[in-house]
């Protein structure tokens, strides 16, 4: 069965569909399939990817025209990553797209439907804690929360949290916190330092791994790539996604119960 | 620099959460039990501006359940009521999910027994008693059941703000009917 990761935040600009990406095409580099699930009704993957808006076809023509979900599925050149965009959703709907998605199994249905063979499926929910949020933690295994160094992002954490805790114990008890993400992180400034000071103090689930501010995200959203698919040397934030998904699996082994032992072994 | 760069006991509460839904403090105090400084809407409200109507025609696959608690988790969240509760035929909740008030479902689970059981008394021709909806001035509960032979006295029942539509209805006693066989 596939792991189901929620990507959420109350707020926005915390870096959400941006991690969705990276850590989607770092967990299919290192061979897990995987598909990336867009559910924000501004179709941000598509756009982080430089598509035009009604470029593909997605979750809903899946809802609205009842297309199978597989037909849907874009290929990417690495062949252990599918997207399954938005689809072409008049924005003018999107009020609809989110009620729709809370109020029927739609969500549910196509995702058992693309996951055969799927080792972690990404949900890049919108900004806030919406409709389409809900419906992802309804149906989701774990939950991720982006928290962008700086302190109106910590002072919104205990929204988040409240949500997860509330579909947890009501809607979905497989629903779990995976991890807190520190985002444009820049310890060289006090009020970043602040905050991760604050986080590492007492908060559970913060990864080691931390993404730092860096002007290679806008660099590489203006052309529509994957922080790892620059060519040349390897950006240094393209490996901090490298290690978070390494820490991503170990940590859902060890809450899974999953053993990942290995015997003694001699060097010489 | 400080602890708490916000200075908020929002972040203190954040803190707690976390670590609870991390699995640090799991003998914290949960979250309806805790008083909140936040308002909530009434069920009504909220599910009258949620409202959409499904397609009627909408068919969806059914799903193999081993245990009851699965069949009402998977009910729960596909009428997005506030609790269910299932019934046997002597009118004892054998399980229960959601919203659940502190004395559980008890009392409300025999007495919706025993409405069902008297309306069975008017079968005619117009065949079993498939469900039936209370309405109570701030909830409905809606009790399904399914049209097999071997099921029969068995019930399932939605409590939310809304009466289940009869889309709803139907899927989850399309689901029973496939699933009672496993899970008796």
């Amino acid at each position: 069965m596939s792991h189901r990761v929620v990507l959420t935040s109350s707020k926005g600009g915390t870096g959400k569909t941006t991690t969705a990406l990276n850590l989607a095409v770092a967990l299919a580099e290192r061979g897990r399939p995987t598909v990336i699930v867009d559910l924000d009704p501004q179709g941000a993957i598509g756009l982080s990817l430089a598509q035009e808006d009604s470029a593909w076809g997605g979750l809903a023509e899946v809802m609205i025209a009842g297309v199978d979900p597989m037909d849907m599925l874009v290929a990417t050149s690495l062949p252990t990553l599918r997207i399954l965009p938005r689809g072409r959703i008049d924005p003018v709907d999107a009020w609809d797209f989110e009620l729709r998605l809370h109020r029927s199994a739609s969500l549910a249905q196509t995702l058992d439907a693309i996951e055969d063979g799927v080792e972690f499926t990404i949900l890049d929910t919108p900004s806030g804690l919406g409709p389409v949020t809900r419906a992802a933690l309804a149906v989701g295994h774990w939950a991720l929360l982006p928290l962008q160094a700086e302190p109106a992002a910590l002072r919104t954490l205990g929204q988040t949290l409240r949500v997860i805790d509330h579909v947890r114990q009501h809607e979905n008890p497989r629903l779990r916190l995976l991890g807190i993400l520190p985002t444009m992180v820049q310890l060289d400034q006090d009020h970043s330092l602040n905050v991760m000071s604050t986080v590492w103090a007492g908060f559970g689930g913060v990864f080691d791994t931390v993404i730092p501010r860096s002007d290679v995200f806008a660099e590489a959203n203006e052309i529509g790539i994957p922080l790892s698919f620059f060519g040349g040397r390897t950006r240094p934030e393209a490996r901090r996604f490298t290690l978070l998904s390494d820490e991503i699996e170990a940590r859902i082994n060890t809450m899974t119960g999953v053993e990942d032992d290995y015997e003694p072994r001699r060097l010489v | 620099m400080t602890t708490n760069p916000a200075g908020l006991s929002d972040i203190d509460a954040a803190r707690s959460l976390s670590r609870r839904l991390a699995g640090l403090d799991t003998d914290a105090v949960i979250e309806d039990a805790a008083p909140t400084p936040y308002l909530r809407f009434a069920p009504a409200e909220a599910a009258a501006d949620a409202a959409v109507s499904e397609s009627p025609a909408e068919t969806e696959p059914l799903n193999d359940f081993n245990r009851w608690d699965e069949f009402l988790a998977w009910g729960l969240n596909r009428t997005r009521s506030s609790a269910v509760f299932a019934i046997d035929p002597q009118g004892f909740v054998i399980g229960s999910s959601g919203n659940v008030p502190p004395d559980g479902f008890e009392g409300a689970g025999a007495e919706l027994s025993y409405v069902m059981s008297q309306a069975d008394v008017m079968r005619t021709e117009m065949g079993t008693l498939r469900a039936i909806t209370l309405e109570f001035a701030s909830l409905h509960i809606t009790g399904v059941r399914a049209d097999v032979e071997e099921a029969e006295g068995f019930v399932l029942a939605f409590v939310d703000a809304e009466a289940l539509d009869d889309v709803t209805r139907f899927q989850i006693s399309r689901q029973l009917e496939h699933s009672f066989s496993v899970l008796l």
